[in-house]
């Protein structure tokens, strides 16, 4: 038996927060009671936050004997699902070149900001 | 005591900055005093980075007894109008709207080029940040519908804007986080202020014993942020909220990242990238963050070259 779930009807078109994503597995799980394979519905979601897409993938691959197929998700959705499954457990090296930089008053600082 | 506060700010993105380092040194040095007035009242052409910071500033002071006024008797007739429809300085709080009236309230901001200073709840219960889910997902389609971006430019906005707040709902342990936003059409960006006032970066990694000895300074804190170790306890799949909006914003969009905390920050354009110490007095309590947000974005630009 397939259950779907179309996610617009219980969530915002813009899938912001971890909460958000919690409430969504919460649901797959009381979904998985009487069905084991659950098609999530993504048709007039317009984004996915990375936050929520971690979370989501965090909770959902803990769960057990479940055949979850995502319908309707534009590039923008599929791309992040992606991007968070990549880096679970390595990530890219980050940006840290920086300089740092001290004042001790602000009329120093003051010069400095116009480049800014 | 009288502070009065500048009348008018430049385009450049360091000036309202500047400005409010400046208030800050001037508002320390005032502290002791019975009241002190933030005279706003000469005001002209005012700027979100430094308008969001004033409310902040008075309840940030007030938890410590000192008492501070905002004098916001406008004398500029268009200021005052203006300052009024931000809901200035109180902001607006979506738990004190129902449903029906939260829809209509954001209705009236479609055809304007604003987003009045929001005040959302960093609450954990189920009520609460479905509340919040409602409003931030509103905020982000009315940023979009006011701007008139598309894709790939959307997906950027939505994305700096969802990590900004999502770094303070889950970081700053304090009851709520602030937003506001003006979009300058002739100028082609988005100047959006978040902030909070509870921890402080450096207070979020004190938090957890792994950093207790390692990171000890704002500056300790700051570097940390910036290098992607998660304040929610150093795991490799968390963290990157800071350092890929960085990336996002000065490379893919050309635009401009502030964040401050303590009294460090950190300056990120195309040009430039330094992590800055301020004097001792120069403190923000809580994280301070300022996104100039291009809303045509380099050719070829691609959000998700950034997100991993």
């Amino acid at each position: 038996m397939t259950s779907e779930i179309k996610i617009v009807s219980f969530l915002p078109a813009t899938l912001d927060t971890r909460e958000s994503a919690s409430r969504l597995t919460n649901l797959i799980k009381e979904e998985l009671g009487t069905s084991k394979k659950i098609e999530l519905d993504f048709q007039s979601v317009l984004f996915m936050s990375r936050s929520f897409a971690d979370q989501f993938h965090k909770e959902v691959s803990r769960l057990e004997n479940i055949d979850l197929v995502i319908n309707n998700a534009d590039f923008g959705i599929v791309e992040m699902l992606n991007s968070v499954a990549k880096t679970q457990t390595q990530r890219n090296p980050v940006n840290t070149n920086y300089k740092v930089l001290s004042f001790d008053n602000l009329s120093k600082l003051t010069d400095f900001s116009y480049a800014w | 005591m009288v502070i009065k506060l500048p009348s008018r700010f430049s385009d450049n993105f360091g000036h309202p900055i500047q400005s409010l380092f400046s208030l800050l040194e001037q508002v320390q040095s005032a502290s002791g005093c019975k009241e002190i007035e933030l005279n706003y009242r000469e005001a002209k052409f005012t700027h979100p980075f430094y308008t969001l910071a004033l409310p902040l500033i008075k309840k940030q002071y007030g938890r410590s007894g000192q008492s501070l006024v905002i004098n916001d008797d406008f004398i500029d007739a268009s200021t005052s109008e203006y300052m009024n429809c931000l809901s200035f300085p109180n902001g607006i709080d979506p738990l004190d709207l129902s449903d029906s009236s939260f829809e209509k309230f954001m209705e009236k901001f479609q055809n304007k080029t604003y987003i009045p200073i929001i005040t959302f709840p960093a609450g954990d219960g189920n009520e609460v940040s479905a509340i919040r889910d409602q409003f931030l997902s509103a905020i982000n389609r009315l940023l979009v519908r006011i701007s008139q971006i598309k894709n790939p430019e959307m997906g950027a906005l939505m994305y700096l804007l969802d990590e900004a707040i999502n770094n303070i709902l889950h970081h700053s342990y304090d009851d709520c986080g602030y937003l506001l936003a003006q979009y300058y059409p002739s100028k082609g960006y988005i100047d959006i202020a978040i902030a909070d006032i509870g921890r402080t970066l450096l207070e979020s990694y004190q938090n957890f014993d792994k950093y207790k000895n390692q990171i000890n300074t704002h500056l300790e804190a700051m570097k940390a942020a910036l290098s992607g170790q998660s304040t929610k306890g150093g795991n490799v799949d968390r963290g990157f909220g800071i350092s890929t909006s960085k990336e996002v914003l000065t490379k893919g969009l050309n635009g401009k990242y502030f964040i401050w905390s303590g009294n460090v920050f950190n300056i990120h354009n195309s040009e430039l990238n330094n992590v800055i110490e301020l004097p001792q007095t120069i403190y923000w309590q809580g994280v301070y963050l300022c996104l100039r947000i291009p809303v045509v974005a380099k050719a070829g630009f691609n959000l998700y070259n950034y997100t991993d």
